[in-house]
């Protein structure tokens, strides 16, 4: 029997770029993200450990980065730790791995940098398919042999690449039938994000999300096979520091504010969110459903890990609820631009402002109408 | 608004309590100057738009002189069909009431601040931390043209209309909450853009944040062309790595093949070894040869030498013979030379120079001679010139004459004499007797200066003339000036008779013979003088000196000619010289053959030693030929000893020549193959073991750049270059969305506010139509269409008048100060009328229409009635009410008329 820890796709030293300011501090919760995997595998006694690829987002990583992985990884010991080089982290010249910083592994760190078969003790043996290209359309997993009629061996494939179960799984394609076909006991993958099963190939998905876009990012799984040819037992441990979550939603009263309000609350504690919100806001309404909104958006502001949020209002036209506006000048300018908004030509003098830009216009308007709102408060 | 009653009291002139009532149409006020006319309208604006608590500067100088009390101002009004009353009272004691009738009765709706307020609100004024100003005045500021203010604001009407003019906005907006709003357009567009050329604020956060963009993208681009350099370098360490692995793989081919190369070499090195040993068996035949050789080679070349040598010996000796013979025959020539220039030509050289140098002292002691007669006779002239120079000298001295000067002043006073007589005799008293009795005697006293032929005395003194048995007749006649002629006479000739004395002369012309003398004395010395310092000049140094110097040498001279034949010295200087001369010849033709023969004598010298010198050579040649021969037979003798013959030494070379070649054609057999059985497989080895030297170093070249590129890789890993990318791109997609939505708002409040701009800018045109149209109507009335059209600009501004005269448009400040003011009346009678469509208004014109002709001022009144009886209180105020006596209305006298409650 074995139990080991499967993860992958730490993608230490991500750019995160979308989380704007926050982007460094995303980078290092990555870190702390290290660490809970690391107490979940002292937790579960595991026998050793395999991160499937793509532990480092890019060869070019900075060094404190190399540095501070290699700190938390020498933590796992005595547990064993099997690394296989990723897409993102090639087995290449002037790699991570030649790296000065990177040789301060401890001896239970094993690079899987060869195709070859890694007999561990209790007749287990890893088949490892190290990436040494940036990209490929060759199957990594070929070159393992299948089992023998008389190989008794536990036989676990680790692998990065995408399963040919989808279309277009150009690079790193892995069979599907692969684990079926060459008598694995289990196939250890890495590359995608969100946690997938198939057979007895598995993606425990990043360890902590990288994207609004991914469904079930966030885990590690703890893998028990008792024997050879025994479907492994597979338990999914949530492991991530934050949520990422993003929602495009339109206001038009205050049931759609509570709506959205719950859909984030159940996401977890505020400060483990990233959140990415655009809302659409129909200003017809009356000024506390306003105030309500922008009440929340400030709680979130203060509350959440970082928070993207995109407004942009509307103001009916012709709408019998809109705020009347003074009659004069102001009238004016209102009609003028609704009519541009309607694709019409402005009365004169304000004819001359016909070919604005829909978004300016629309703006515009808003902005004459907060005023109008202000003033009446 | 109009206005019913203004009451005063306390108020500058205004000590007693006034009221003023005053018509809804027409008004005129009337006083002398400093009556009060101005008083009222301070009053006025202080009741309506001044806080009741003000201390201001303004509101002390209200206080009537000398008096602590406090000015009081009550103001009964119509607003919107309101009537309206407010009191006040400044300084002492201050208080505001605002009352509003309702039932006839007045409810006094307001007290202190809120009072004031509020009247400021109804008549649409704004608040002032001092004393209200025009622009604080509401309507006021566009209708009321007071003293000592502007006629326009300070500031453009836009700002008057936009902000102050509140009345007007109210007419044109008709909705109070559109301030507020064009605020928040404005406030926001200021914060973006700037007003004068609506571009973006340099520092708003939109510039800011787009300066910020341009420069994390500028930063963006460097930090990617170091990636690009980190990519490139991981493309080099790839390509190291393929080229290390190809270059391993030659260099284990290499090895193998120089392993095999290495047995070949084996045989080689024995075939060279037998190729060494032949070698130098060659060479040391070769060396035997080559030595003999050249011995033998040796005895020939000596002994062919020493056969030139022996010819060459013979001919030495005759050479020297030769010359030896040659010097003793030039010997005997130049002994010949000597002789005959020594003891021939020499003696009688001497003896033609001896009797050449007493000829020539002969010659000049006759030169000596005759310089010395010529001093003399230099000498005897110059004395006998001194001698007549100084005698004449002496006669001048001794001769008393008068100089020139005194000559000249004798000859005035003469001449003065002469006209002073000729004056007094023809002034003198003639006097004549022509006695009956001839010959009585008359005598006369003084006697007459002169009588002419006639008997006709002339009288110039007074005279007695004694008549014998007459008696005495006394003349006495001249007057002054004769005597004063008379008078001069005598001191000049008294003058005239001192030169005489002095002179020692009687008359005239003896005076000026003397003064000729004397002149003529003078003449001849400056000849004298003239002639003798010309003979000094000719003399040029023969002085007494010169001639002892020439009987010093002359003695001299002859001394030396003492001891000669006397026929010598008798001998004339022609002769002299002629023999001189002959002499002379004599000498320079014997010195010639003097040289002649010395030359001879130096030539055969010359060539006597040459010859010596040739054979004294030739002999030395003889000498070191026969050394040379002896010493190659010598020499031969010594280097055939080891070989007993010369013959014995011929076989011997030719044995040795023998063996060498037989010893040559064995190593060059050796030689034939070697290059196929050492060199070649020696050379495959040598460029094997190269090429591996070479495959090793570019290897280890290759592991150094390997090396290299690693380094710098990690480098650039440990200077955070792709966390610095990574913080960058997160950074400019922040501001990048930060930047779009300030954008928007950007370009949305400048749409806003252009928008807002162009309605007003219209609204503010419509408003100026009928404003222009009403004051062109009346300007073309009052200046009989000299002007015909005021232009007023978006703003209300007047700017200009159209001129139908000159059809052309005249600025405002071109205008007469008449015409001025009275187009600035119009305009805001025009005004006026505009703002009262509603309700009526009051217009206040204080004293300001005094430079109008009386034609305008007619045409002004029937405006004035119009505008008045159609649409606006008018209150107009006057020192002269005659031009106004037209108008239908009431006339206020003030002070006098101001009712006192």
């Amino acid at each position: 029997m074995v139990r080991f820890l499967h993860t992958s796709d730490w993608q230490m030293g991500m750019r995160a770029v979308h989380a704007g300011k926050k982007s460094k501090e995303i980078r290092i919760k990555r870190y702390e993200t290290g660490s809970t995997v690391l107490n979940l595998a002292k937790k579960n006694n595991v026998d050793f450990v395999i991160i499937a690829g793509d532990t480092f987002e890019h060869n070019d990583v900075d060094e404190i980065v190399v540095k501070k992985t290699v700190d938390i990884l020498n933590q796992f010991a005595p547990i064993p730790v099997f690394i296989l080089p990723g897409n993102h982290d090639p087995f290449l010249p002037g790699a991570i791995w030649d790296r000065t910083s990177w040789h301060r592994v401890g001896s239970h760190i094993i690079l899987l940098n060869d195709e070859m078969e890694y007999n561990l003790n209790n007749g287990i043996t890893l088949y490892p398919c190290p990436v040494k290209q940036k990209r490929s359309s060759i199957d990594p997993t070929i070159w393992i042999p299948k089992r023998l009629p008389d190989d008794k061996r536990i036989r676990i494939g680790i692998a990065h690449g995408s399963l040919d179960i989808l279309p277009d799984s150009i690079n790193f394609p892995i069979a599907k039938s692969c684990a079926k076909e060459k008598g694995l006991d289990y196939l250890a993958l890495g590359d995608w994000h969100s946690f997938f099963q198939y057979d007895r190939a598995l993606y425990p998905g990043s360890f902590e999300p990288t994207s609004y876009n991914e469904h079930d990012s966030g885990n590690v799984v703890i893998v028990e096979i008792s024997a050879p040819g025994i479907s492994p037992t597979i338990e999914k441990i949530k492991c991530c520091s934050l949520n990422w979550a993003e929602f495009s939603v339109e206001i038009k009263d205050i049931t759609d504010i509570e709506k959205l309000e719950k859909s984030i609350r159940m996401l977890g504690p505020l400060a483990s969110l990233v959140l990415r919100i655009h809302v659409h806001l129909y200003l017809s309404q009356d000024g506390d459903f306003i105030q309500q909104l922008e009440s929340f958006r400030a709680e979130l502001d203060e509350g959440a890990f970082y928070l993207e949020w995109d407004q942009d209002e509307e103001m009916p036209i012709d709408d019998n609820t809109a705020i009347r506006l003074p009659e004069g000048i102001l009238h004016d300018m209102d009609e003028s631009l609704q009519n541009i908004l309607q694709g019409k030509i402005p009365q004169p003098p304000c004819h001359v402002f016909a070919g604005q830009d829909r978004l300016v216009v629309q703006k515009a308007r808003n902005l004459l109408f907060t005023f109008e709102r202000r003033r009446k408060k | 608004m109009i206005i019913e009653t203004l009451s005063l009291k306390n108020w500058r002139g205004y000590r007693e309590l006034h009221s003023f009532s005053f018509d809804k149409g027409f008004n005129l006020v009337v006083g002398r100057n400093e009556a009060g006319k101005s008083t009222l309208f301070e009053a006025l604006t202080r009741v309506m738009f001044d806080r009741y608590s003000s201390k201001a500067e303004e509101i002390r100088k209200i206080q009537p002189l000398n008096s602590s009390l406090g000015p009081e101002v009550e103001l009964i009004f119509y607003k919107s069909g309101h009537r309206y009353k407010v009191k006040k009272r400044f300084l002492q004691q201050p208080i505001c009431e605002f009352f509003t009738e309702r039932n006839s009765r007045w409810d006094l709706d307001h007290e202190g601040d809120k009072a004031d307020s509020e009247l400021r609100n109804i008549l649409s004024g704004t608040a002032s931390s001092r004393t209200a100003q025009p622009e604080n005045r509401g309507l006021a500021q566009a209708l009321w043209y007071l003293q000592k203010e502007e006629s326009f604001p300070k500031h453009m009407w836009a700002e008057g209309i936009k902000q102050n003019l509140s009345g007007i906005i109210e007419f044109v907006a008709s909705h109070p909450d559109e301030e507020a709003i064009e605020n928040e357009i404005n406030d926001l567009y200021d914060s973006y853009f700037t007003p004068q050329s609506g571009k973006i604020k340099s520092n708003s956060e939109l510039a800011a944040i787009q300066n910020e963009i341009v420069e994390i993208t500028e930063m963006l681009d460097k930090l990617h062309e170091k990636a690009s350099n980190v990519d490139t370098l991981r493309y080099e360490l790839e390509e190291f790595f393929e080229r290390k692995k190809v270059k391993q793989q030659h260099l284990k081919i290499a090895q193998d093949e120089l392993f095999q190369l290495q047995r070949g070499l084996e045989n080689a090195s024995h075939i060279e070894e037998q190729r060494q040993r032949k070698e130098y068996e060659v060479s040391k035949a070769e060396q035997t040869y080559k030595a003999l050789f050249e011995d033998l080679d040796l005895i020939v070349r000596r002994n062919k030498k020493i056969v030139t040598l022996n010819q060459e010996l013979q001919e030495a000796k005759d050479i020297s013979e030769t010359h030896e013979s040659n010097a003793r025959i030039e010997k005997r020539t130049e002994d010949t030379h000597h002789q005959k220039w020594k003891n021939e030509f020499e003696p009688m050289l001497k003896e033609i120079e001896d009797e050449l140098h007493l000829n020539h002292a002969l010659e000049k002691i006759s030169q000596l001679k005759k310089e010395r007669d010529i001093i003399l006779e230099y000498l005897s002239r110059i004395s006998l010139a001194d001698g007549e120079y100084q005698k004449i000298k002496e006669e001048l001295a001794e001769l008393i004459a008068p100089s020139r000067k005194e000559w000249a002043e004798f000859d005035d006073t003469w001449n003065s004499l002469q006209i002073s007589e000729a004056e007094a005799r023809a002034s003198a008293i003639r006097v004549k007797f022509d006695l009956e009795k001839g010959g009585s005697s008359i005598s006369v006293n003084p006697s007459p200066n002169h009588v002419d032929h006639d008997k006709e005395f002339l009288i110039l003194t007074p005279t007695t003339f004694t008549i014998d048995k007459v008696g005495l007749i006394h003349v006495r006649g001249g007057g002054t000036s004769l005597e004063e002629l008379n008078s001069q006479s005598q001191l000049m000739r008294k003058k005239i008779d001192a030169i005489y004395l002095r002179f020692n002369v009687d008359d005239r012309q003896s005076l000026s013979d003397l003064h000729q003398k004397r002149v003529d004395l003078e003449r001849d010395i400056k000849q004298r003088k003239k002639i003798l310092d010309t003979l000094i000049n000719e003399a040029d140094g023969k002085n007494s000196d010169e001639l002892a110097r020439l009987n010093r040498e002359i003695t001299e001279e002859s001394l030396l000619v003492r001891s000669i034949p006397e026929v010598w010295k008798n001998i004339s200087s022609k002769e002299l010289h002629e023999k001189i001369n002959r002499l002379e010849t004599n000498k320079k033709r014997l010195i010639q053959d003097i040289k002649n023969e010395q030359q001879y004598e130096k030539d055969a010298r010359d060539k006597r030693l040459a010859s010596i010198q040739n054979a004294t050579d030739a002999r030395g040649d003889v000498v070191k030929i026969t050394s040379q021969i002896s010493s190659l037979e010598s020499e031969n003798i010594d280097l055939l000893k080891k070989y007993g013959t010369r013959t014995d030494l011929e076989l011997q070379v030719n044995k040795n020549k023998e063996i060498h070649e037989n010893l040559d054609a064995d190593l060059k057999n050796i030689i034939s193959n070697y290059e196929k059985d050492v060199e070649i497989p020696k050379k495959l080895y040598k460029e094997k073991e190269q090429m591996i030297f070479a495959l090793q170093e570019q290897i280890r070249k290759i592991e150094s750049d390997i090396i290299d590129r690693k380094a710098r890789i990690e480098e650039s890993a440990a200077q955070g270059l792709y966390s610095q990318i990574s913080d960058s791109e997160a950074l400019l997609e922040a501001k990048q969305r930060r930047s779009t939505r300030l954008k928007l708002e950007a370009d949305s409040i400048k749409l806003l506010h252009d928008m807002f701009i162009t309605l007003r800018k219209d609204q503010s045109e419509a408003i100026a139509g009928p404003v222009s149209d009403l004051v062109s109507k009346w300007l073309t009335d009052l200046t009989d269409e000299t002007y015909c059209n005021l232009e007023l600009n978006e703003e209300l501004l007047p700017t200009a008048v159209q001129s139908k005269r000159f059809e052309s448009l005249v600025p405002l400040d071109c205008l007469s100060y008449g015409t001025y003011e009275q187009i600035v009346v119009l305009l805001r009678l025009a005004l006026g009328v505009i703002l009262s469509r509603n309700e009526r208004n009051l217009v206040v014109i204080d004293d300001r229409l005094v430079n109008a002709d009386p034609l305008r001022m007619k045409r002004l009144s029937l405006i004035l009635q119009e505008v008045a009886t159609n649409s606006c209180q008018i209150i107009v105020s006057t020192c002269n009410d005659t031009p106004y006596l037209g108008i239908n209305g009431r006339v206020i006298s003030v002070p006098a008329d101001g009712k006192i409650s």
